[in-house]
């Protein structure tokens, strides 16, 4: 019996790391399963395509390979649907075994699905900004570009630096409308401003006259609305009213894309205001992108591909950096070391998972007929300042 | 007074657009009975096709809102006689068929014209500012109230003075009698579903000059006709006028004066009306 036992235990011993190598590369073999959250059908099923793109093209510069393990992307529709992207993000998870997901982009989708991930342990990440409960509450989220306050507080700093001393400011009223106007008002009176009026307009307003009648006198009107519609009312609306007071827009490159910009027309030029990419950017890589994501996707990309791009950048630095292990407690530490350069400019992030990356000043400028974004500053590394604070 | 003459006249051109969006709605619902969720659809159909033509083409303003009305006529047309004349007396699908319809027509929209929205645009004659008082007012707007009035009186005139209207209204008291007196009845009402559809596709694009156009609106139109009609009233141009300009300045001047209850002024309002008067302010009596 003894002998037996001492058999058995001497064959195991040899055994065991066989079979650990073995389910190592049984392992290895597996694709790693990123998974993205798009809104390829509803109300912004234009942006679907876009963020994927970015992704596509992210994934398509490494061979969909990293650290030898093949890359599988499953998208999923969200309808931009807060129900939807709950059950396609279990789907994801319980189904496909992702441990990475990209998206989605609206903050209520956000919201739905952060508990279940964190419960999960998934590494997720933002298109385009996100609320700061993301990554205090949760900690499994990038949030990229930066956090609501942390895209516009340059905004705030610019006005101040152009000499204003009191601005109004008018913005969505909902959660990343204050946000925004938040940063544009951290960042004026931190250099001396005084923000002397604050008028919030409902979601989806479609007559900003009756807010165009009110304005007090000032400096400058700074503004976030959440959509492309609502921006351009509103230029238009002012022109109409014959508002004069100088204006500072915010999300411009993402909301007044080329088509928008072209039937804006002449309102727009001289348009100073915040924005996260700017194509016409000099740079050796950007210009290199811009050309390759032109000639493939049909059409110079904007914000939204820029984003996806520079987020799928990091996560696949960070698997490189774990030698192709997607678990969390692996790879949300090393994306958080990572610094890289993208077309929008640097990228690294805080130990909270937010990004931290330039802030562009940007103006609407003609030439030869066509219409396009301008940098006139650049605000290097920013960082919500609030965020220090928790 | 200059704050108030503005906050007035906005709220009038509003509530025209809004007048303009209910009648078409408040007629087929009180003539025929049916409560075409898709009329917003429609609305955006036109808003749509007459950019195409006003705008991408560069043909005048007036002819977008022409073949804009009546492209967005036809497509009512088809929505009529394909499928809803089948549901008459059934609410419930007609609701479903007609909600169904948002879908398809958004989504068509989207498909055809992509998904960025397009810029308000009007005639070039009313691209431009009226100097009033000390202040300026867009002319477009003025533009606006005019083409509403216009309209509107067209709208009542062919209710109370033509014989479609006296047919439509004998309709709405009693059918069936109307019917054993010899007179096409179903005709007459595809001819008014046509007449509703152009004036929501019109009208589409007389909003465009305030609003631009975007694949949301045929929902958001949607919930506006809604209220005007519970507002001012099931079956009755004037109604619809009155709940329309009501509306329109008490949003106006809501959001001047209240800006943080802007998104409850029209809800408030309604709500009022059901309490004190659940036919709406002009509505017929059950």
């Amino acid at each position: 019996m003894k002998k037996f036992m001492t058999l058995f235990l001497t064959i195991g011993i040899l055994i065991f790391p066989m079979g650990i190598g073995s389910l190592q590369k049984a392992r290895a073999a597996e694709p790693i399963k990123i998974g993205t959250l798009l809104d390829l059908t509803g109300p912004m099923a234009f942006l679907g395509p876009l963020l994927k793109s970015g992704i596509v093209k992210a994934l398509e510069e490494v061979n969909y390979t990293v650290a030898g393990r093949k890359i599988e992307l499953i998208a999923e529709d969200t309808a931009n649907d807060m129900n939807v992207s709950l059950e396609k993000t279990k789907k994801l998870v319980e189904l496909d075994k992702v441990h990475i997901i990209l998206g989605p982009l609206m903050g209520d989708a956000q919201m739905a699905i952060a508990p279940y991930l964190a419960d999960k342990k998934v590494l997720a990440s933002t298109f385009y900004s996100g609320t700061g409960e993301l990554h205090t509450k949760f900690k499994n989220w990038l949030n990229y570009p930066t956090t609501l306050v942390g895209m516009t507080i340059p905004l705030g700093y610019y006005a101040a630096e152009l000499g204003y001393k009191e601005i109004i400011t008018l913005g969505g009223d909902y959660e990343g409308g204050r946000g925004f106007i938040q940063g544009i008002k951290l960042g004026f009176e931190a250099k001396g401003g005084k923000v002397i009026q604050q008028i919030w307009a409902p979601v989806g307003t479609t007559d900003f006259g009756p807010y165009l009648s009110m304005l007090k006198k000032a400096d400058c009107l700074a503004y976030f609305v959440p959509a492309p519609p609502e921006q351009v009312r509103l230029l238009k609306q002012r022109k109409e009213f014959g508002i004069k007071i100088p204006v500072l827009g915010t999300i411009l490159t993402g909301q007044l894309v080329d088509p928008i910009l072209a039937e804006l027309g002449d309102i727009a030029v001289g348009l100073q205001g915040q924005a996260v990419y700017v194509a016409s950017r000099k740079d050796p890589l950007n210009e290199k992108w811009v050309a390759e994501m032109t000639k493939q996707f049909g059409h110079p990309p904007g914000d939204f591909e820029s984003n996806s791009y520079a987020i799928t950048k990091a996560v696949l630095a960070g698997l490189k950096a774990t030698n192709g292990d997607d678990s969390f407690n692996k790879l949300w530490p090393a994306v958080l070391k990572v610094k890289i350069n993208t077309p929008q400019g640097p990228l690294a992030f805080s130990q909270e998972g937010v990004a931290v990356v330039n802030g562009y000043i940007v103006e609407v400028k003609k030439k030869e007929g066509k219409y396009y974004f301008d940098i006139v500053k650049t605000y290097e590394k920013v960082v919500d300042p609030t965020m220090k604070k928790k | 007074m200059r704050w108030f003459i503005i906050n007035m006249l906005n709220g009038v051109s509003y509530g025209m657009v809004l007048f303009l969006i209910a009648s078409g709605m408040s007629i087929v619902l009180g003539a025929m009975g049916i409560t075409n969720l898709a009329h917003g659809a429609i609305y955006m159909v036109g808003a749509y096709v007459g950019w195409t033509i006003a705008v991408k083409w560069g043909a005048t303003f007036g002819l977008g809102l022409l073949v804009g009305g009546f492209f967005a006529g036809l497509v009512g047309l088809v929505i009529e006689r394909g499928l809803l004349r089948h549901l008459y007396k059934q609410p419930n699908e007609q609701v479903l068929l007609t909600f169904g319809f948002v879908y398809i027509l958004s989504n068509l929209c989207l498909w055809v014209w992509g998904g960025y929205s397009r810029a308000p645009f009007t005639a070039g004659f009313l691209d431009s500012s009226l100097e009033m008082f000390d202040f300026a007012y867009p002319k477009a707007r003025l533009g606006i109230i005019l083409i509403g009035l216009l309209l509107g009186a067209g709208l009542w005139w062919l209710q109370d003075k033509t014989r479609l209207g006296a047919i439509v209204r004998a309709g709405m008291d009693d059918k069936e009698t109307t019917m054993a007196l010899g007179i096409n009845l179903e005709r007459a009402f595809a001819i008014l579903f046509f007449i509703s559809s152009f004036i929501a596709g019109a009208t589409g694009v007389i909003g465009a000059q305030l609003t631009g156009v975007d694949t949301e609106l045929g929902m958001s139109v949607l919930l506006l006709g809604l209220i005007v009609i519970i507002v001012g009233g099931v079956g009755s141009i004037q109604g619809a006028l009155l709940g329309g300009i009501l509306i329109g300045v008490l949003d106006a001047f809501g959001r001047a004066v209240f800006p943080q209850f802007a998104m409850f002024i029209m809800y408030v309002t309604m709500i009022v009306v059901l309490i004190f008067r659940p036919t709406g302010l002009l509505g017929r009596k059950i």
